[in-house]
């Protein structure tokens, strides 16, 4: 609340400046003019009674009064004079004049020279005086009116004041704004800036003086503060955006906390149920821990009994202490290979088992017919049967077609059967049935007419080297034919079952899943083997080389191959001596360890392969490398054909005999295109 | 002066009385000898007058404070009145010396000449005397003015007036007042 505006102060200070000048300069004017009046008036008189004097000293010298009154009425032209008189030597009134209106009466005796002033008259006498001689004296009234001319004047004054001071106000209301607008600008723009807060504002720069520069200075100050409001808002905000931050972290935490007690708690019920689990798990794990301990102790039984019979035969064959007969003799031998078999079955399913458990087996699943399977596993099995008189009843021709790896099926089916063979009794009967479940579904039974199973023994039988009451049998078994059977089966997407009855027989089941038959493979098999089966063999001179580096290796077949009158052996130690051996002679066939020292087997066969030579020379090779994989890579890199120890001398020669037939025949056929 | 003074100093009574006394004056004018003092002395107190109106040419004085001289002709008490009248008093820094005159007497040196009324020749002489002079002439005939005289002193109204005849004065080398003109009863050969 402003109480008095700069406006008003300016106008005030104007006006009252003004009427400062106004009262000085009127007051002297009318001061100045009343004097001059005065004195104008005086002078004036003074000149007329002289004149007067003057013009009638000779009407008093002659005693004319009538011409004194002519003189006098002259008066009549100056009618502030009231009225004028003559008296002469003596003091007796000479000549009187009065002005129109007038009564005032004359003073009866005339006074020396005086000028006075008298209410509002102005009384003067003025002795006329000729030639040193006093002819009479001269009265005057006149108008006084200096008191009436300065009422005048001051109404006048008045009336000027009032004027002039109505003008400067009207021009300092109007020109005021000069100055006062920049200033009332500046203020408006201040007092919004204070009441809205807004620093963005500006005030507008009307003039270029002061007021102007005060205006910038006020801009740059509210930019200043504007720029700092700013910043403090910012940080503000800032601070105000960390602490709701803060309070919602601290939220987050405190709700956190919470779920972590629940948490905790769910951890500890959890915990506690690891617990109860892990304890459980420790003891399937001391469970399994002894089974393996079990089994590595079966293990080594189970190694140690055939090699038992293999030494000990053999050391009785070799000690000449110990004389034998021929007959003796191949008793022995006899079971040496017996029992050799059975290590070597027991290795094989050993590796198979040790495989299966690491996961390490691969399959190539594709579409196997049932029949051709069935045909194959009953050739193989029947003499085993035969041997106990026991009967096999297979289906006929089932027409099912399942999805699983050929090889690992048949060696599914062989262990079912060759099981339900073992431990049958003799004179019994082995059934085997095919059926289809559901439509993709089929399930294979084996069932045998054998002594049966308990429960209990059904719930161990699928564990490694549980011979399940047969452990001091007369048949020998591994006891890990099923574990493998079973693993095999589920990793080819099937399941395996048994069910029994003590005293009836057992019957063994797998499901396996159904597919399309492929029938060109079939085909081409059949042919392939028809093919086989047409080449006959004729027998030749042909020289064989065998590079070997184990010299009990290297004498078993030359032991095996001195019985083969048509075959000229020849030896390297390693792959270097072998290569060089092949050029020089270039042999018919080679037969190649794979593990040599210096140059691998396979190394040798490129060094072979790369040689024009030796490139036509078929190569077997004989390897303890018994592992399928071992297997297809052998045949990929290019040997004829794969052996693995230890050697099966019937396969050595059907393999020796057929390689030799492939090669004479290519020899024949280029012999008849080059002749 | 005092008779002047005397003359107006008087009562309307007094005014009936000057009446009376002028009718008289005018049975006996032209003749009278033994004329009232107090005409002689008003009319010795006009002449004392005008010498205060009246200029004269360059030379009419030798020196500055050379007398301004008063010739009265064909009056003596007039003569005697004035004498007594100037005594002691000046005119401008002149003092005022007074001469009888009688005919055929020189009128060198003077100023003024008052020609009383007597015989008619002796005025015509005189005046023939005075013209071609730088004198105020005067004379209280009646046909003074007619006679060559400058001022000639007339009653008019019961009171001593004068006439003035401009002609004789310019003639005269002589300058009138204006003030004292208009105080004239008359003035002749005013343009």
């Amino acid at each position: 609340m402003i109480v008095r505006s700069i406006r008003q102060k300016l106008v005030t200070v104007v006006m009252l400046t003004t009427l400062a000048a106004l009262l000085v300069s009127i007051g002297t004017v009318i001061a100045y003019d009343l004097r001059n009046y005065h004195k104008a008036l005086l002078g004036d008189m003074a000149t007329q009674a002289e004149l007067l004097g003057h013009m009638t000293s000779a009407a008093l010298t002659f005693d004319d009064a009538r011409l004194a009154t002519e003189n006098l009425a002259l008066l009549r032209i100056r009618p502030s004079v009231r009225a004028g008189a003559i008296y002469d030597a003596k003091g007796a009134l000479f000549a009187s004049y009065r002005a129109r209106g007038e009564l005032h009466p004359f003073p009866v005796s005339p006074q020396t020279d005086d000028l006075r002033v008298s209410g509002d008259d102005l009384l003067l006498y003025r002795r006329v005086v000729e030639n040193g001689e006093l002819l009479g004296t001269v009265y005057l009234r006149a108008e006084y009116t200096l008191v009436a001319r300065a009422i005048d004047y001051l109404s006048i004054a008045a009336g000027v004041i009032a004027l002039a001071m109505l003008i400067a106000w009207l021009m300092t209301r109007r020109l005021g704004r000069i100055v006062t607008a920049p200033i009332v600008a500046l203020t408006e723009t201040a007092r919004e800036v204070v009441s809205t807060r807004d620093y963005s504002r500006r005030a507008p720069r009307i003039s270029d003086d002061e007021a102007g520069e005060l205006v910038d200075s006020f801009n740059a100050m509210l930019g200043e503060i504007e720029q700092r409001t700013g910043a403090l808002e910012t940080s503000h905000h800032a601070i105000a955006r960390e602490a709701e931050e803060r309070a919602r972290a601290q939220q987050e935490i405190m709700d956190l906390n919470e779920q972590l007690e629940v948490r905790v708690h769910e951890r500890t019920m959890q915990l506690e149920l690891t617990n109860a689990e892990l304890e459980v798990a420790m003891a399937a794990a001391k469970n399994a821990n002894q089974a393996k301990s079990a089994f590595l102790s079966s293990m080594s039984h189970e190694l140690r009994t055939p090699l038992n019979a293999i030494l000990g035969f053999a050391q009785i064959l070799t000690s000449e202490s110990l004389p034998s007969t021929l007959a003796q003799k191949k008793e022995f031998a006899g079971h040496i290979l017996k029992s050799g078999r059975h290590l070597l079955t027991l290795i094989n399913e050993i590796l198979d088992l040790a495989k299966v458990e690491s996961g390490t087996v691969t399959l190539s699943m594709e579409p196997v017919a049932l029949a051709d399977m069935l045909v194959e596993c009953r050739n193989m099995t029947e003499p085993l049967a035969q041997q106990r008189k026991i009967r096999m009843l297979f289906p006929d021709a089932p027409r099912a077609v399942v999805q699983a790896d050929r090889t690992r099926l048949k060696q599914v089916l062989l262990n079912l059967l060759s099981n339900a063979i073992k431990y049958n009794r003799d004179m019994g009967a082995v059934v085997c049935d095919c059926s289809v479940v559901t439509a993709n579904r089929v399930r294979l039974s084996v069932q045998d007419t054998g002594m049966g199973l308990r429960p209990d023994q059904i719930a161990s039988l699928f564990q490694p080297f549980n011979r399940l009451g047969q452990e001091n049998g007369s048949e020998e078994g591994t006891g890990i034919g099923l574990v493998v059977t079973r693993r095999l089966v589920e990793l080819m997407g099937g399941e395996i079952g048994v069910s029994s009855s003590v005293g009836v027989g057992t019957v063994f089941w797998i499901e396996l899943g159904l597919t399309e038959p492929v029938p060109s493979a079939v085909g081409e098999a059949i042919v392939l083997t028809l093919e086989h089966k047409a080449a006959p063999v004729p027998l030749a001179e042909h020289s064989l080389l065998y590079v070997e580096d184990n010299p009990a290796n290297l004498k078993l077949v030359q032991e095996i191959v001195r019985f083969r009158p048509d075959l000229h052996l020849l030896t390297a130690p390693d792959g270097h001596l072998g290569i060089e051996l092949a050029k020089a002679h270039l042999p018919d066939v080679i037969l190649m360890d794979l593990n040599l020292p210096c140059v691998s087997g396979a190394d040798a066969l490129k060094e072979l392969r790369s040689d024009p030579r030796t490139a036509h020379i078929p190569v077997i090779a004989l390897t303890a490398n018994a592992m399928p994989r071992d297997i297809e890579r052998g045949l990929a890199s290019g040997f004829f054909r794969y052996l693995t120890k230890p050697i099966n001398i019937d396969e050595f020669n059907e393999a020796i005999d057929s390689t030799l037939a492939f090669a004479d025949t290519r020899q024949l056929a280029q012999k008849a295109r080059n002749p | 002066m005092a008779g002047l003074s005397r003359f107006a100093l008087r009562t309307l009574a007094g005014r009936w009385l000057a009446l009376l006394a002028g009718a008289a004056m005018l049975a006996w004018s032209g003749v009278c000898a033994a004329q009232p003092s107090v005409e002689n002395q008003v009319k010795a107190a006009y002449l004392f007058k005008f010498a205060g109106f009246v200029e004269w040419p360059e030379g009419s004085f030798v020196r500055p404070d050379s007398p301004l001289q008063i010739g009265v002709a064909g009056n003596d008490g007039l003569a005697d009145q004035l004498e007594q009248m100037v005594a002691g008093r000046t005119v401008g820094g002149h003092a005022i010396s007074v001469r009888k005159l009688r005919r055929g007497d020189p009128l060198q040196g003077l100023h003024i000449l008052f020609i009383g009324v007597g015989e008619r020749a002796t005025v015509i002489d005189m005046l023939a005397a005075a013209r071609g002079q730088s004198v105020l002439t005067v004379s209280d005939a009646d046909d003074g003015i007619a006679l060559g005289c400058m001022i000639a002193f007339v009653v008019a109204q019961d009171r001593l007036r004068f006439d003035v005849a401009l002609g004789q004065v310019n003639s005269g080398r002589l300058r009138i007042s204006a003030r004292m003109l208009a105080a004239a009863n008359r003035v002749q050969g005013a343009t």
